[in-house]
């Protein structure tokens, strides 16, 4: 297999992984999938010297972790379109954010965690990925992945018991 | 946490996002593409470059200005030259004379990460503006053809003085000068990579001088002003920010007749050590539109809590700015409702969360 049909067939396989850590990550299905194809473009930069390396997706976790990190610091924008002229809808106003189902809701107790103990919460209990990898992944040690795991398990767990009951 | 809790959070993780649909697109074109890029390029487009750019991630913009709101075609006016310009009038300056007299009030730009590895000598950005001495000039450094900086002209015997970055911010200006920053950090980038957001490390400044376009909406939070501006039949959305902050600057573009709207949002949990200079914890949000004909206001909420209600002009443009201090609030929930007159929602939805 050359190295195009090999970084294809990654993307093919990685892509959809990545996206949904990502939007673990950030919240957000635009930047999630930035943030992979930002990660899958930074991998093919040394596609030849990483692609047979048995690390590969530890590899891409730390890539696309990192993306994201950088990501919270940069500006967003988001842009809708609308008609030029809006049909009459309900004198009741909308809540847009009153259609949240259980899934919403971790996703938006996740999202309120810090961003490295997000992160942590993440890779630890979504990708399955070991202490040490996760601290490989985030940059730091193995003490404070443990502590950044405990502290967002914790805030997790106080998020979502007013409307669910613990996680254990 | 137990093991069973353990399990049961992985499971429910998986269940909040494993059905959910990914298409996988080709990524190969665009990767050889911008390997090729690199090459070409060099290794100078620094990350820190890019975070300088007040709107490093606009990949709804395809192929808009790299800075435009509204989605807009590129328009660029003015013809580039790589001549300096010179005119016959005394009064205006050549654009190497510009150079020589910017040169002490860019070094302060060294001191911010944002800026860092950029090389001497720095060069006028728009080469067919012309400038007299007090004029704000977007400056390029040597390695790099991005994001500029900016210097007030001094007169001849004044380039040593002090032109701290506090006299360049927002409500520092004047309404004048606001423009002009503006129309300075005007670029165009008709090879943006809208795939990922990424801004191109090459951006083209063959932009038309705006500098005498008038203002015609204004809203400002914090040391953020946001600006929609208009010169003949085209409108220009401008967001101006004090230029040290690591998201800050200047960023301008076109604004079309498109009825919609962006909001933009910049967010800092914290300064990091050594590499951010966002002053501290905060998030901010600037939005700019033009709502329906029947629309009147638009609602934003965050976390449920309305933040901010705008009133579209005439012709349904608005701008708003508003700020959330001591956190970064780009996780939680935040809304918007389109009103009309009568205070009816026609139409919300959700900016973020």
């Amino acid at each position: 297999m050359d190295v195009d049909a090999e970084f294809e067939h990654y993307v093919a396989d990685s892509f959809a992984r990545l996206c949904r850590t990502g939007f673990l990550l950030c919240g957000d299905w635009q930047r999630a999938e930035d943030a992979a194809q930002e990660t899958l473009f930074k991998m093919h930069r040394s596609w030849g010297r990483i692609a047979r390396h048995e690390g590969l997706d530890a590899y891409a976790r730390q890539t696309l972790v990192r993306t994201l990190i950088d990501e919270w610091r940069r500006p967003w924008r988001r842009r809708e379109n609308v008609a030029e002229v809006l049909p009459e809808a309900s004198a009741t106003p909308i809540d847009a954010t009153s259609q949240i189902d259980d899934r919403d809701q971790l996703v938006r107790a996740v999202a309120q965690l810090a961003p490295r103990q997000r992160a942590c919460v993440v890779l630890r209990f979504y990708l399955d990925t070991s202490v040490s990898d996760t601290a490989t992944a985030l940059g730091c040690s193995e003490g404070n992945v443990k502590r950044l795991t405990s502290d967002g398990l914790a805030a997790l767990r106080a998020a979502l018991e007013t409307t669910e009951g613990s996680l254990t | 946490m137990s093991e069973v809790g353990s399990d049961k959070l992985s499971a429910r993780l998986h269940q909040a996002v494993d059905d959910h649909p990914v298409d996988v697109p080709d990524l190969l074109t665009p990767a050889r593409s911008r390997r090729r890029r690199r090459r070409i390029l060099g290794g100078t487009a620094a990350v820190a470059v890019v975070v300088t750019g007040a709107l490093a991630v606009s990949q709804l913009l395809s192929s808009a200005p790299r800075t435009a709101l509204v989605a807009a075609t590129p328009s660029p006016t003015v013809v580039a030259s790589s001549a300096p310009a010179v005119t016959p009038s005394p009064s205006i300056l050549t654009n190497d004379t510009i150079a020589l007299r910017c040169g002490p009030q860019m070094v302060k730009y060294d001191a911010l990460p944002q800026f860092a590895r950029m090389t001497n000598p720095w060069h006028v950005a728009h080469v067919a503006h012309s400038y007299r001495v007090g004029d704000i000039v977007a400056m390029l450094p040597a390695n790099q053809h991005t994001y500029p900086a900016y210097c007030r002209i001094p007169a001849v015997g004044h380039e040593s003085d002090e032109v701290p970055f506090a006299a360049l911010e927002p409500a520092a200006l004047t309404a004048l000068e606001r423009v002009a920053m503006c129309s300075e950090s005007m670029s165009i980038s008709d090879r943006s990579v809208v795939l990922t957001g990424q801004a191109e490390p090459s951006v083209d400044f063959t932009t038309p001088d705006l500098r005498d376009a008038g203002i015609f909406a204004a809203a400002s939070a914090g040391k953020m002003m946001v600006l929609l501006l208009s010169q003949g039949t085209s409108s220009y959305a401008c967001f101006l920010y004090p230029q040290p902050w690591d998201f800050g600057g200047v960023s301008m573009g076109a604004a079309g007749d498109t009825r919609g709207l962006e909001v933009g949002l910049r967010g800092s949990a914290a300064g990091a050590a050594g590499k951010s200079v966002v002053p501290g914890p905060a998030t901010y949000y600037s939005a700019v539109g033009r709502l329906p004909a029947n629309a009147r206001t638009i609602e934003f909420t965050i976390s449920k809590k309305v933040v901010d209600t705008v009133t579209a002009d005439a012709n349904g443009w608005w701008v708003a700015a508003f700020m959330v201090d001591g956190r970064n609030s780009m996780s939680e929930p935040s809304t918007y409702a389109i009103k009309d007159a009568a205070g009816t929602v026609l139409k919300s939805g959700k900016f973020w969360g």
